[in-house]
């Protein structure tokens, strides 16, 4: 082995190293400098520092998208301030407490003002969020889907080791016949329910409206007639997609058809508007999520 | 035609020869004043019958039309012969004054008849005309046709045509809802509720199809004219049946309208057209109306001519206890009779440090008779400073036209608690004005300072979704196949007689490869061979055979159907393994390789018989 191949990997590890270290100080300079920026109330700064950083960052931060929903709330885009809010409370992003709390408290803020916002200009916003969505959203959680496997895995090693103690003691069967409901009924209540849940979000993934109002067409066309307008920061289901179209459902059922740059999907793993930081930047498609 | 016989069949000269014979001087005397008495006759008759054999006919299905009615004309022209061609029938000018003439339609037809020996031929030219009726007057309808130097003339037919509308004179009393008396089959009836009415009152105009048989093809070719009112459908009532005079009649509402006057003096709803079989036309009378001036007296100023009616007017907000900022919405509700799309409210009053937007107004009209319904006006309105809001009433007049006087609905006065700090500053309208779209009104929580953002770097889960569907869709499975698999051992499982067979096969097997480990060295061979000897002879001899000494088993195999070589040779391998093993005889390796080789073979021979 001669020196310089051994060398070679060395070198191709340090370069690699490097070209990390150098990604992530550049993420860290553009935060630090949107959290400065900030401080100072220049919030298009701010907001363009975080989006530089959520660029390069190739993950989900909650505390990233929590200071740019905050920076776009700040500057009255109602529709990326709750895309980015809504973000920063996904249990993917992994927020912590703090983050989750003034999350909510900036989004119940920012959903006022899209409420006020609609009910003057007659644009059409999704109802607000119940527990009941909470709910829907809990079990659709990677945790409910470890349960529910684990215990219909308990299932079958309770059942066998009850048919091999029915055999021993006949009479002291009730134990184990419990823990067989019980192990059942986790099983098929909660696995059925997060079935459904995570079927429903990849079939229509949910998304936000980016634009301060946008009109939804009878069809995939701007020549299609305007069923209603959508406004900012409305959530709704994408349904259906057409080149440069979505199909897009209210949860009161109204769908109409919107520019596809207009609303943005939060299972997308990258923001939408970080690819260059623009602000009319294309959401990206998300990949299939997680159980 | 009895012109034509004369001059074409030669058939009457025949008769006079036959009948006067040869002529002499005075019968040719005679024959000639005949002929010219004869020619006279012919001549002097009236053409139209008699013009060399052709004959001219005009028919019409109707003798009185409306103008605007078709009626349909056959012009028949026919000579008793098939030899020839007629002529066409040639229409007078009169009839083209007073009908428009439409696509004709011809053809002809030849007949020959033999009866008794007498053939009778005829060709007829017929050609169909509708007319529609343009004038009104009694017209003569007759044709001439060329016959040879002269004319054919054809009967005449009398049409009478009357007016439509235009000359009818309006109802006298419209406000008869059914006829009493009817003259024809089918017909129109309209009718109102009032003949007269406030402006901006609401009359309701009723017209109806009255029909004493069921006709396929009935449609309303023109609408009444509601000219001088605002007009609202309302819904209409089911077909039902009723007797005028003493015949029945099914009456098929055709428009119900809800009219609102919108000038004073005398208006005029116009009369509708009726079209029955594409033909036949019926008109409604046009009815005319009183239209009274809302009174002066006790009018307010500026009080609009729509809010007629009878109204009763509320307010309410969704929440009566604000924050400052925090929007809430005041809605005032309108209910009544009454065109209450065109409602004027009224002004709206200005609350002192509140923001208000212009309202959504919503219209719920009600379905039958009396037009009305309800009318909202939400307001969304945003308190600026803490105190108690008050928001007075407001009222709404109207002239109610049933008491022929002015009214006023009122709301109540509302109060709204707005609680903050009382001295707390919100913008002012044109600092919204400025700031909208680039502050947002609740406060918000700060950015989050971190001296570098928290990096969790993405895993891919082990638990995707399609291994999660995987072992959710397994777990039942792996149940099922194993609940399958107990219930097949328990079916088909082995029973105690095999598990001890299989018992004792494994320790055959055991006892053999001890052997065959032991053939060499020989140690524990001789003993091997005869545990499996002595195993074989006691799988033969069955249970009897337990215990019993080595001569009684011999016998008991002997019982059994064991051939006497074999027990010999199972005695003499027996005594072999005795000798080698208690005494000091070994015969060596080879000799061993014997003795297994005896051995199994005489295992085999005994467990074949066994089984």
């Amino acid at each position: 082995m001669t020196l310089r191949s051994s060398l070679t990997p060395v070198v191709f590890l340090i370069v690699l190293g490097w070209s990390a270290l150098v990604r992530a100080d550049a993420v860290d300079n553009a935060f630090v400098e949107g959290t400065e920026a900030a401080e100072r109330n220049d919030w298009s700064s701010a907001a363009a520092s975080f989006e530089t950083a959520s660029a390069l960052l190739p993950q989900r931060s909650a505390v990233l998208s929590y200071n740019l929903g905050t920076a776009y709330a700040n500057l009255g885009d109602l529709g990326r301030s709750t895309y980015h809010l809504r973000r920063a409370t996904d249990w993917r992003a992994r927020p912590t407490t703090e983050i989750l709390e003034a999350a909510r408290s900036n989004l119940a803020a920012v959903r006022r003002r899209a409420e006020l916002d609609a009910t003057t200009s007659g644009a059409m916003i999704d109802r607000p969020q119940t527990t009941w969505d909470l709910l829907v959203g809990a079990i659709a959680a990677p945790w409910v889907a470890w349960i529910s496997l684990l215990s219909g895995l308990g299932f079958c090693v309770a059942l066998y080791v009850h048919r091999r103690w029915l055999r021993i003691q006949p009479r002291r069967a009730g134990a184990s016949r419990a823990l067989l409901i019980v192990l059942a009924l986790v099983f098929t209540i909660p696995g059925g329910l997060h079935g459904w849940s995570v079927r429903a979000a990849t079939a229509q993934p949910e998304a936000i409206v980016l634009l301060a109002a946008v009109d939804a067409r009878e069809g995939p066309g701007q020549h299609r007639s305007v069923s209603f307008t959508l406004q900012g920061g409305a959530q709704v289901r994408v349904l259906d997609r057409s080149p440069g179209w979505s199909l897009v459902k209210l949860p009161g059922g109204l769908t109409g058809w919107v520019p596809e740059a207009s609303v943005a999907r939060l299972d997308a793993v990258r923001a939408a508007g970080s690819a260059g930081g623009s602000r009319e930047g294309t959401p990206s498609v998300g990949k299939r999520g997680d159980a | 035609m009895f012109r034509a016989r004369l001059t074409t069949s030669p058939w009457p000269l025949a008769g006079l020869w036959a009948r006067w014979g040869p002529l002499d001087a005075l019968q040719s005397a005679r024959a000639a004043v005949l002929s010219v008495l004869f020619t006279l006759c012919a001549v002097l008759l009236p053409s139209t019958t008699f013009a060399k054999g052709i004959t001219a006919t005009v028919e019409a299905d109707e003798t009185q039309a409306v103008v605007g009615d078709v009626i349909t004309l056959e012009f028949l022209v026919s000579r008793s012969t098939t030899r020839g061609s007629l002529p066409t029938p040639e229409l007078p000018q009169s009839v083209a004054d007073a009908f428009d003439v439409g696509q004709c339609a011809s053809g002809t037809s030849r007949s020959v008849q033999n009866i008794n020996g007498r053939r009778t031929a005829a060709t007829t030219r017929r050609v169909t005309c509708p007319l529609t009726a343009r004038k009104v007057g009694t017209f003569k309808i007759a044709f001439t046709v060329p016959d040879g130097k002269t004319r054919v003339a054809s009967n005449s037919v009398s049409i009478e045509v009357i007016a439509s509308d235009g000359e009818r004179a309006p109802l006298e009393d419209p406000t008869v809802e059914a006829p009493t008396d009817a003259s024809e089959d089918v017909f129109l009836w309209v009718s109102t509720n009032k003949k007269r009415a406030y402006v901006g009152e609401q009359v309701t105009f009723r017209l109806d199809v009255y029909e004493a048989q069921r006709f396929l093809d009935v449609s309303l070719r023109t609408s009444p004219t509601f000219e001088g009112f605002i007009s609202e459908e309302i819904p209409l009532p089911e077909v039902y049946t009723t007797m005028v005079g003493d015949r029945p009649f099914r009456v098929r509402p055709g428009i119900r309208r809800a009219l609102f006057p919108q000038q004073s003096g005398t208006s005029t709803i116009g009369a509708s057209e009726l079209l029955i079989s594409r033909r036949k036309r019926r008109f409604s009378d046009p009815i005319a109306l009183e239209i009274l001036p809302l009174p002066a007296e006790g009018q307010p100023p500026g009080f609009s001519a729509n809010n007629v009616g009878r109204y009763q007017i509320s307010a309410k907000v969704d929440r009566d206890e604000v924050q400052p900022g925090e929007p809430f919405t005041l809605t005032y509700t309108v209910a009544g009779e009454g065109n209450i799309e065109l409602l004027d409210p009224g002004e709206w009053a200005e609350l002192p440090s509140v923001r208000s937007y212009d309202p959504k107004v919503t219209t719920e009209r009600s379905r039958g008779d009396i037009v009305g319904g309800t009318r909202s006006y939400a307001f969304l309105m945003i308190p600026e400073r803490s105190g108690t809001l008050s928001i007075p009433a407001h009222d709404l007049v109207f002239f109610n036209p049933a008491d022929e006087s002015y009214a006023t609905a009122s709301t109540s006065v509302i109060e709204v608690v707005v609680g903050g700090d009382p001295n707390a500053i919100v913008r002012s309208d044109e600092e919204d004005q400025a700031a909208v779209g680039t502050v947002v009104d609740d406060p918000l929580a700060p950015v989050l300072a971190m001296a570098s953002v928290p990096r969790d770097l993405p895993r891919d889960r082990w638990l995707t979704q399609e291994r999660w569907t995987m072992g959710m869709l397994g777990v039942p499975l792996i149940v099922m196949l194993g609940l399958a698999g107990g219930w097949a051992w328990r079916r088909f499982g082995p029973d105690d007689a095999a598990r001890g067979r299989a018992v004792v096969r494994a320790r055959r097997r055991e006892r053999i490869e001890l052997a065959q480990e032991a053939v060499e060295s020989g140690e524990g061979f001789h003993t091997a061979i005869s545990a499996l000897l002595q195993d074989v002879a006691l799988e033969v001899a069955g249970p009897e055979g337990t215990g019993l000494p080595r001569s009684e088993l011999l016998r008991l195999l002997d019982r059994k159907g064991v051939e006497v070589e074999e027990r010999r040779r199972l005695e003499s391998l027996l005594e072999q393994c005795d000798v080698a093993r208690f005494g000091a005889v070994d015969g060596g390796a080879d000799e061993r390789h014997h003795l297994l080789d005896d051995a199994l073979s005489v295992v085999r021979m005994l467990s074949k018989g066994a089984a």
